[in-house]
């Protein structure tokens, strides 16, 4: 068995064939799982007219599909202008940027949000339902069946309420919150999607009479959490020196919370008296006015409670002689984001400790330049002329941003949030596993 | 003359010479003169007349087609009937090709003595040329027209029938019969002039009060020439002087004349059913002619009714007793199934033997049992003999009956989560009945995802013909299999290892090996159906492939039983077929070269059409056959080439690459991988002999395929996963297994004989290894093991609810949806469960229906129930565990409405669904039409577009009052029809081509199947030597 050539040469050549495939399958071993990726952005809704001004929807391009609520045929036609101006709500195809829309009112009033599709739940933390008050809320449902969504209506009554609307496929509703909570002043809204394809929208209007006191859109929040971010509040300061900055804040559980905000500004970070150590009752809503005294034009305000909480600034004043005012809402982390503007100049703020934002944008000449943005509590940019469209990319993962909407028709303000996030990274396989009794 | 009877012996004769000498002499010898003697000669055409004149015997000569009845009549007419009151006339009918013993004619005389009520009386008949074997002892006939005479097949005479019994009829051949009521009964009936007319006289005189008798002891030699086609029919009923055919129509025409009333229906039947039968076997035996004459038989009586209804007349007139007195000689139906199974018996024994001659021909191996010197048991006498002592010791002695026991008992235990209806791993669920997996077979549409036109592959066909074994139940079969594998294994290996001519306790230690290995406890714990039939079947297999390359000395029939072998392993394994049809045809190319000079010098037609013309035919019939009965599957396997690696069922991702290097195929509730298989060292000592260098190649040339094709991904049968190599490794293992256990057998004495040394030390750790493997799977297997992917009676995918739903009109879809370590997986169902043969046929969904789950999942769709909804898909179901997150983008999506969220998960409905089939009217107006599972018909009552919710495919028809109309395709991939006039409409799918090719593979596999078993001989055809 173990004399010398005792091994024939076709054992050998196979041997040999044998080892150089094995070899060649250790090297290049596939770690293929044959499961392939995809990521895509579902399809946003931006808000109608809502004002006796102008909505104008800023969208990617004027080739993406578009199809206004409601529609008799339920397809998607391309815009072709970037920057449509509707009657109706719009839904829009999913695209990896960002649309907004900015409402004008003849009252010279700014309102800006972006457009998007909503999640299960959503704050909003603002409006009134005061006599002075035609705040409303607009739900759209963009879907093919009848959608049911949940109201709940916080204010300064502990007991919030409940109030269920059905909303049909393809149809719009805009419901008033005087008529949800009649002459409650402080309201904090949780919208709760049932079923169905819904977006919703709160525009603030204040007006007694003939006299107009602004509008804004109050731009959603989180979920509740214990560290909120503001990232952009204005403090430009305003005709005589009338500038009002009014905390709202709620929590929203069975159990009060201490809260501590501080301002972060490029004058420094601090507590103002009105903001440190506050008690707050769970279910009732707050409103905590403040006047911080600032030489910077905006800044930041970072709440921390011992309990979940939402929360939203509202500036009001007069600006450019008229009457105005914006809500300025907590912000998630700052993720990749490209957002269109339409030609726009906001101040662009950001907020968090030793942080750089990469920042490019798009001239109206097509000219696409960048810069880093370095900053350590707060920093805010504002590009020379008006772009069409800016994309960030930060390097931290605690950055919080913002836009200020400064112009001659008024003053809004933006949390820097996606309106649609990149969905579903697994993308779902053909199986026929699943039907298998396994 | 002792006694009071008037003989008259009438002798006829056809063609009759080379038994009249001997016929004549033993006439001529009787110890009981005969009184008279006429003989009568139908036109004999040799010397038959010449010699019974020499004898000096009055002959009357009558036509060579006159029947032997007429013969008879003729004798008689020509004799005046004794009549005197001491004496009674006798007629003795004798052939001329019957030996009466000296004796015989006494003894049947005595037979009659004192028995007034006996009309007719029959000798006992033996074989002419074999004079122990018992012909006759009194006949009768069996239901389906057989002649019946009770007797075992060549059964011997050693006195067992020396007692007179009473019998339905008796043979004519040396019948002595009562002149007087033979001529009352009519004699022989005119219609039968050859075969039955006995047995029908018989049949008359009991019916008419008389008894009929055998005298065993009288002693006749009888020749059977007509029925052994040793002389040719010439009466003139007999249709092209064919003696079968003239048989069988006596037959049936004896029954249908003679049977009560009331039986006539199921005498018919059961006539018609055995001559199909009998031609379906003649057909097999490759005996058109007897095939046909079968069924001619049938069919001439059937064009003649007015002869039957006649003969009955004649017999009713006759008739004094109730037809129910014979049947108590009618052979009941257990003796004929009991006949059956014994010929069956028989004709399968000779197979084999004719198998096994013909391997040993073509096989080298010859050993001492094989030439008949000793027992073939012989090598294993030490084993075997030792009779006495423990129990232990007696297993000790029947190793085969230890590994069978063992084996199975293993598997029992191992299988106590498996009993009932399995599915798992890549099992299917079980259907309701054997029909359903023809019906996936035959079928041009499969109701799988959104429908398929995909050729089902042969092995659903197969599976659903062997569940026949279990009353058509295929869950009791599939579980039967598995709980058996193990030992069926054993015993596969064992009978192939015996076949190569290793001993009995080598070859039981190969079985327990094999079915011992991973791969074998692997494929039961996965489902594995493909790889555990090729496992059962591929030892066989490879033990009859020729050791030669020169195939012109194998014969055809061999040739075509390896192709029918072949093409059955390829059903259950695309990878197989392509695998043989490339190695056959590389041989074939591989000698062609070699012989290249030879060509080049000869010319290549000249070559071709010469000597080497059979041996290239067969190399084609070997490589391409298994292809073409296994076609249109096959077909599609080559046109689609990522179905090559494919097995039956679900894939299932295999094991890492240390895995397959131990030789373990792997994959989830696998054999584990610290239970070392001993083949790898098997394999290495295999290396260094030289004897097996061609095995130990080929099995590093498979290993290395294994090995490719082990890494990589497929997608195909509706799912994906890495390649399962355990088909490969099967036959690995046996390439392996064969040649070692020669090595081993071999090397005992050796070890003997040389002194303690490294060839000890590794045959002593390879013997540790083996023992290892053995008895840690055994125990793995009947612990851990048992908690298999393939468990019984799983619990239901699909809700009761949308299952129930599927019977409706409506026909709706539902897509499931799971998620599994953050994997999402959907497919559509309509409304059960996967079962066996279904991944099989699985193929991609339209790409609509693709885009839109994707964007349903990532909450981007806009129009993902639009989408649904046209294909029919009614209902999303997300299995639990359910993503809460995905709940909410589905709920947030639109279009689907939560209907319910319970243990098993949550429902959507889908809003706006269609029904499978609509008609939308000019004005937009969608109305349902009703729908079977397949096809659907209905009365339209406006024009429009008719739509059908499934995958197009150009095979769908529909029909619009008869007129066809053109099938069109969506922009969403779903197939639609413009109907411009109203009426009934038939929607169907054409499943013409797909019923013509599957007709074609069955005519074919009918062929091979005919070519591969043993030819029937005529009986003009067997030698004189194996005849009676």
């Amino acid at each position: 068995m173990f004399r010398r050539n005792i091994i024939d040469l076709k054992v050998v050549a196979s041997f040999i064939i044998f080892s150089l495939t094995l070899a060649t399958v250790v090297l290049l071993q596939p770690n293929d799982t044959g499961i392939s990726k995809i990521r895509n952005y579902p399809a946003t809704v931006c808000p109608q007219k809502l004002s006796d001004g102008t909505s104008t929807s800023v969208l990617p391009s004027r080739d993406i599909l578009v199809r206004e609520i409601p529609s008799k045929k339920n397809l998607l036609k391309p815009a072709k202008s970037a920057l449509y101006l509707s009657l109706n709500p719009l839904l829009v195809d999913g695209y990896n940027s960002t649309s907004i829309n900015v409402t004008r009112s003849q009252s010279r009033s700014l309102a800006t949000v972006t457009c998007a599709i909503s999640n299960s739940e959503q704050w909003f933390v603002g409006g009134s339902g005061t006599v002075s008050s035609r705040a409303s809320l607009v739900v759209t449902n963009s879907g093919l069946s009848l959608s049911v969504v949940d109201l709940v209506i916080y204010s300064a009554n502990p007991a919030p309420s409940l109030v269920t609307k059905k909303i049909r496929a393809n149809s719009s509703k805009r419901i008033y919150l005087d008529t949800l909570a009649p002459g409650e002043s402080s309201i904090v809204v949780r919208v709760v999607t049932k079923s169905g394809r819904v977006t919703t929208f709160l525009y603030d209007q204040r007006e007694r009479g003939l006299q107009k006191f602004g509008a804004d859109f109050v731009s959603p929040s989180n979920s509740p959490e214990k560290t909120v971010v503001i990232p952009a509040i204005s403090s430009v300061p305003l005709v005589r020196g009338r500038s009002n900055q009014m905390l709202r804040v709620l929590t929203p559980g069975k159990v009060g919370a201490n809260i501590r905000a501080q301002i972060v500004s490029n004058d420094g970070s601090f507590a103002p008296i009105a903001l440190d150590n506050i008690t707050l009752e769970s279910n009732v809503v707050a409103d905590i006015a403040f006047k911080p005294i600032l030489k910077s034009r905006n800044f930041s305000l970072v709440i921390k409670s011992d309990q979940p909480i939402v929360a939203a600034v509202k500036s009001s004043g007069v600006f450019e002689g008229v009457n105005e005012f914006t809500w300025s809402t907590a912000a998630s982390q700052l993720e990749d984001l490209a957002m269109h503007l339409g030609g726009l100049q906001p101040d662009f703020v950001f907020t968090g400790k030793k942080f750089e934002v990469r920042i490019s944008w798009m001239l109206k000449n097509r000219k696409i330049l960048s810069k880093t943005l370095i900053g350590d509590d707060l920093a805010t940019w504002r590009p020379k002329n008006g772009i069409l469209w800016v994309s960030f990319l930060p390097s931290e993962p605690d950055i919080f941003g913002g836009i200020i909407f400064k112009e001659q028709a008024g003053l809004s303000s933006l949390p820097l949030v996606a309106g649609a996030q990149l969905e579903s990274a697994a993308v779902p396989n053909l199986d026929a596993r699943v039907i298998a009794r396994e | 003359m002792a006694d009071n009877f008037f003989v008259t012996a009438i002798l006829v004769s056809h063609d009759g010479a080379t038994w009249l000498p001997e016929a004549i002499a033993a006439i001529s010898a009787q110890s009981r003169q005969i009184d008279h003697i006429v003989a009568v000669d139908t036109g004999s055409i040799d010397n038959s007349v010449k010699m019974l004149t020499s004898a000096g015997l009055t002959v009357i000569k009558t036509d060579r087609d006159a029947g032997f009845g007429d013969a008879i009549a003729l004798a008689l007419g020509s004799t005046t009937r004794v009549n005197r009151d001491d004496s009674e006339e006798l007629i003795w009918i004798l052939h001329d090709d019957c030996a009466p013993t000296r004796s015989a004619l006494e003894l049947l005389i005595a037979g009659l003595v004192d028995k007034p009520q006996v009309a007719f009386v029959g000798p006992k008949l033996r074989g002419w040329y074999d004079r122990k074997h018992l012909l006759e002892v009194g006949i009768s006939i069996a239901p389906n027209g057989a002649r019946w005479t009770g007797l075992d097949a060549r059964e011997h005479d050693q006195g067992q029938f020396d007692k007179p019994t009473e019998v339905l009829a008796v043979s004519t051949a040396a019948m002595l019969a009562r002149r007087k009521i033979f001529e009352e009964l009519g004699g022989l009936d005119p219609n039968l002039a050859l075969f039955r007319d006995d047995v029908d006289l018989g049949w008359r005189a009991r019916v008419a009060g008389f008894s009929v008798m055998t005298a065993p002891e009288a002693l006749v030699y009888h020749a059977e020439a007509a029925a052994s086609e040793r002389r040719s029919v010439d009466v003139e009923e007999a249709f092209l002087h064919r003696p079968r055919l003239l048989d069988r129509k006596n037959a049936a025409f004896v029954l249908l004349v003679n049977a009560s009333w009331w039986l006539l229906p199921w005498v018919a039947l059961q006539i018609i059913g055995s001559s199909v039968f009998r031609a379906i076997g003649y057909l097999a035996a490759k005996l058109p002619g007897y095939a046909a004459d079968e069924i001619a038989a049938v069919g001439l009586l059937i064009i003649k009714p007015r002869d039957l209804l006649v003969g009955r007349k004649l017999r009713r007139e006759k008739r004094l007793l109730s037809p129910r007195t014979v049947r108590q000689f009618i052979p009941p139906l257990s003796s004929q199934v009991r006949l059956w199974a014994e010929k069956v018996d028989a004709a399968l024994r000779k197979f084999f033997e004719a198998n096994k001659k013909e391997d040993e021909r073509l096989d080298s191996q010859i050993s001492y049992s094989d030439i008949g010197v000793i027992d073939e048991s012989f090598d294993d006498q030490d084993l075997l003999t030792n009779s006495s002592g423990s129990s232990w010791q007696s297993i000790r002695n029947r190793p085969l009956l230890f590994g069978l026991g063992a084996t199975l008992l293993i598997s029992l235990i191992a299988s106590r989560n498996r009993f009932g209806s399995l599915s798992g791993g890549a099992l299917g669920v079980s259907p309701d009945g054997a029909m359903d997996l023809i019906a996936k077979y035959s079928e041009s549409w499969h109701l799988v995802g959104m429908g398929s036109a995909a050729t089902t592959p042969p092995w659903v066909a197969i599976l659903g013909v062997a569940s026949a074994i279990t009353f058509g139940k295929v869950w009791l079969f599939i579980s039967l299999f598995f709980i058996l594998t193990p030992t069926l294994a054993f015993f596969a290996m064992y009978r192939s290892a015996k076949r190569a001519g290793i001993s009995i306790l080598f070859s039981v230690i190969g079985g327990l090996l094999y079915s011992m290995s991973p791969v074998i406890w692997g494929s039961i714990n996965q489902g594995r159906l493909g790889t555990l039939v090729i496992a059962l079947v591929a030892p066989g297999f490879l033990s009859i492939l020729p050791r030669t390359l020169e195939f012109e000395i194998i014969s055809w029939r061999k040739i075509y039983f390896i192709t029918l072998l072949a093409a059955f392993l390829a059903a259950f394994s695309s990878f197989f077929l392509i695998f043989w049809t490339i190695a056959l045809l590389v041989l074939l190319l591989a000698s062609l070269i070699q012989r290249r000079v030879e060509i080049s010098e000869v010319g290549v037609i000249k070559f071709g059409w010469g000597s080497d013309l059979a041996r290239i035919k067969r190399f084609f019939a070997l490589a391409l056959v298994p292809g073409l009965l296994n076609a249109p599957w096959s077909t599609s396997v080559v046109l689609n080439p990522t179905q090559i690696l494919l097995e039956p069922g679900l894939p299932l991702s295999g094991g890492s690459l240390l895995n397959i290097l131990t030789l373990n195929p792997g994959g989830p509730t696998a054999v584990p991988g610290w239970i070392f298989a001993p083949f790898i060292v098997f394999l290495v000592i295999m290396a260094l002999h030289k004897r097996f260098a061609f095995e130990t190649s080929l099995v590093f040339l498979l290993f290395s395929i294994a090995l490719i094709v082990s890494q990589a991904n497929n997608f195909g049968h509706g799912s994906n996963g890495k390649i399962w190599t355990g088909t490969l490794m099967i036959f690995i293992l046996i390439l392996i297994l064969i040649p070692i256990l020669k090595i081993a057998e071999n090397l005992i004495s050796n070890l003997r004989a040389n002194k303690l040394g490294a060839m000890h030390a590794i045959s002593i750790f390879a013997m540790v290894l083996t023992i290892f493997t053995i008895f840690s799977t055994s125990i793995w297997a009947v612990s851990n093991g048992a908690n298999s992917l393939v468990t019984a009676n799983k619990k239901e995918v699909v809700p009761a609810f949308i299952e129930a739903l599927s019977d409706t009109t409506v026909r709706p879809k539902t897509i499931v949806i799971s998620e599994n370590r953050n994997e999402i997986n959907y497919y559509v169902t309509r409304g059960s469960d996967l079962e066996i043969g279904d991944p099989d046929v699985a193929v991609a969904m339209p790409k609509a229906i693709k885009t839109a789950v994707v964007e349903l999942i990532s909450g981007a769709s806009i129009n993902s129930s639009q989408i649904f909804g046209a294909f029919g898909i009614q209902y999303i179901f997300f299995k639990n565990p359910v993503d809460e997150n995905i709940a909410r983008t589905i709920d947030g999506v639109g279009g689907f409405t939560r209907s319910s969220a319970t243990n098993s998960g949550v429902i959507w409905e889908v809003v706006g669904s269609s029904p499978r089939v609509t008609l939308t009217d000019s004005s937009g107006k969608v109305v349902g039409l009703n729908s079977s599972k397949v096809g659907a018909a209905d009365e339209i009552t406006s024009i429009g577009i008719i739509k059908l919710a499934e995958k197009f495919d150009s095979g769908w028809n529909l029909l619009v009052n008869g007129n066809q109309i053109r099938v069109q395709e969506s922009d969403i991939g779903l197939p639609y029809f413009e109907v411009n006039e109203t009426g009934t409409m038939t929607l169907l799918h054409d499943g013409t081509r797909h019923r013509a090719l599957i007709s074609a593979q069955l005519i074919a596999l009918l062929a091979v199947i005919i070519l591969s078993l043993p030819a029937g001989r005529r009986r003009s055809e067997v030698p004189l030597e194996e005849l009676a």
